[in-house]
């Protein structure tokens, strides 16, 4: 399943919605001035958004953008044929969070729901899936809502001099339309190296609790060795050029690896989108949240991006997709009580 | 890659003098060793010379000529 193809699929709105809460590495108590000051520099994160109340969920801050989503689009709910959750910090394990929304929502039966595990490479990995449940639904016009993000600060050890200045909340909410034309949509090289499965991880804390831990040299590792070549893939598989993608959008890990990935790459680096410097590492919602942060400013000419989601798994997606959304907004700070 | 010139990296890494660089320093005592500080070390080493060293491959160094001798083998 590594190469494929999707015809006639269209993003058509992204609703990126951060908590109003942040904190600013700048003052991260954990470290030396020195250290944060080397850190800012080398990850290019300064502030991190923080899910203040942990009553409040990744569903709620979910169901929150898909209300706006349909609102904007102006779709109907009785249109969606599809609801997909991408998360890896579901606040139950049972039902899915897909589920969950469908029901506080009140969508109706008709619509597929479930959950993908997955991190940063999510987003590329939700919008394959979908784009090939779409093209087998045989309905002209069929809609899906796929649904990014983390509360990636329920994982966090505040201890963690690694992870704490890294991770920050947000989540991605996307329409996405079968249009109903035979053109080809979008190329997908999706590939996994499960050999790393410990360089990202969950273990136990003491008291039931749950932390991620993060080997920083094996994440730079693998991410520098392997995505390069992914992307390469891509594109001789596309026979698309690479100078034609109005932008580059990486999975936001840090701008030591993301730098090194697009120099090894060959890329341009001045179409190379980044808003770590804002919202941190946003998990799956990262590549959405960032398109958002820029879009409305770029100079689009094709209308095709390139876009490379990398991390927990290990996991690698990228994909060369048509890319011309009605609706693409900056991410919005919300409030939940 | 020559020593010296893996010294000179050293140095600039970790903020240390060339003076104070040796092959027989335990490298995770020096003050500056840190998660960020090993990694923009590794990322260093990649670029200069195309050589990446995994965790575990520090994992069995403990002198800073056994990371030499390493990038060598590679």
């Amino acid at each position: 399943m590594a190469l494929s193809k999707s015809i006639g699929i269209q993003v058509k709105g992204i609703i990126n919605l951060v908590p109003k809460n942040s904190e600013d590495n700048q003052s991260l108590d954990l470290l030396s001035e020195e250290e944060r000051t080397s850190l800012i520099k080398h990850t290019g994160i300064r502030y991190r958004r923080v899910n203040p109340n942990d009553k409040i969920s990744v569903k709620d801050y979910f169901n929150v953008g898909v209300e706006k989503l349909l609102n904007q689009l102006k779709w109907e709910k009785e249109s969606i044929d599809i609801l997909i959750c991408v998360t890896q910090t579901p606040k139950v394990a049972i039902p899915s969070v897909a589920c969950q929304i469908h029901g506080d929502l009140d969508f109706e039966s008709h619509v597929l729901c479930y959950d993908i595990n997955s991190g940063c490479s999510g987003f590329v990995y939700g919008l394959h899936t979908i784009s090939q449940l779409l093209v087998g639904i045989d309905k002209s016009g069929a809609r899906a809502i796929l649904c990014c993000g983390d509360i990636s600060t329920s994982l966090i050890d505040s201890a963690d001099r690694s992870v704490r200045p890294i991770f920050s909340d947000a989540v991605s909410v996307i329409g996405i339309e079968k249009t109903g034309d035979e053109s080809i949509s979008g190329y997908f090289n999706l590939e996994t190296m499960g050999k790393g499965q410990n360089a990202i991880r969950t273990e136990p804390g003491k008291n039931g609790d749950s932390f991620m831990r993060l080997n920083g040299i094996d994440v730079f590792n693998y991410s520098v060795s392997h995505v390069p070549t992914n992307i390469q893939k891509l594109v001789d598989y596309s026979k698309k050029s690479i100078d034609g993608m109005d932008a580059f959008v990486f999975h936001q890990a840090n701008k030591l690896i993301n730098d090194s990935i697009a120099k090894k790459a060959g890329l341009d680096s001045s179409k190379l989108i980044s808003s770590l410097y804002e919202y941190g590492n946003t998990a799956s919602a990262s590549i959405p949240l960032t398109l958002g942060t820029a879009w409305n400013d770029l100079s689009v000419k094709s209308k095709w991006i390139l876009i490379s989601g990398f991390g927990v798994g290990f996991s690698i997606a990228s994909a060369m997709i048509n890319f011309n959304p009605e609706i693409c907004e900056p991410p919005e700070e919300i409030e939940l009580n | 890659m020559n020593f010296d010139r893996f010294k000179e990296i050293i140095s600039e890494e970790f903020n240390l003098s060339i003076s104070e660089v040796s092959g027989d320093i335990e490298f995770r005592n020096m003050e500056a060793w840190s998660s960020l500080h090993a990694l923009l070390f590794i990322a260093r080493i990649n670029e200069e010379e195309g050589v990446m060293l995994s965790s575990s491959d520090l994992a069995g160094c403990k002198h800073l000529e056994d990371i030499y001798q390493l990038i060598l083998s590679k």
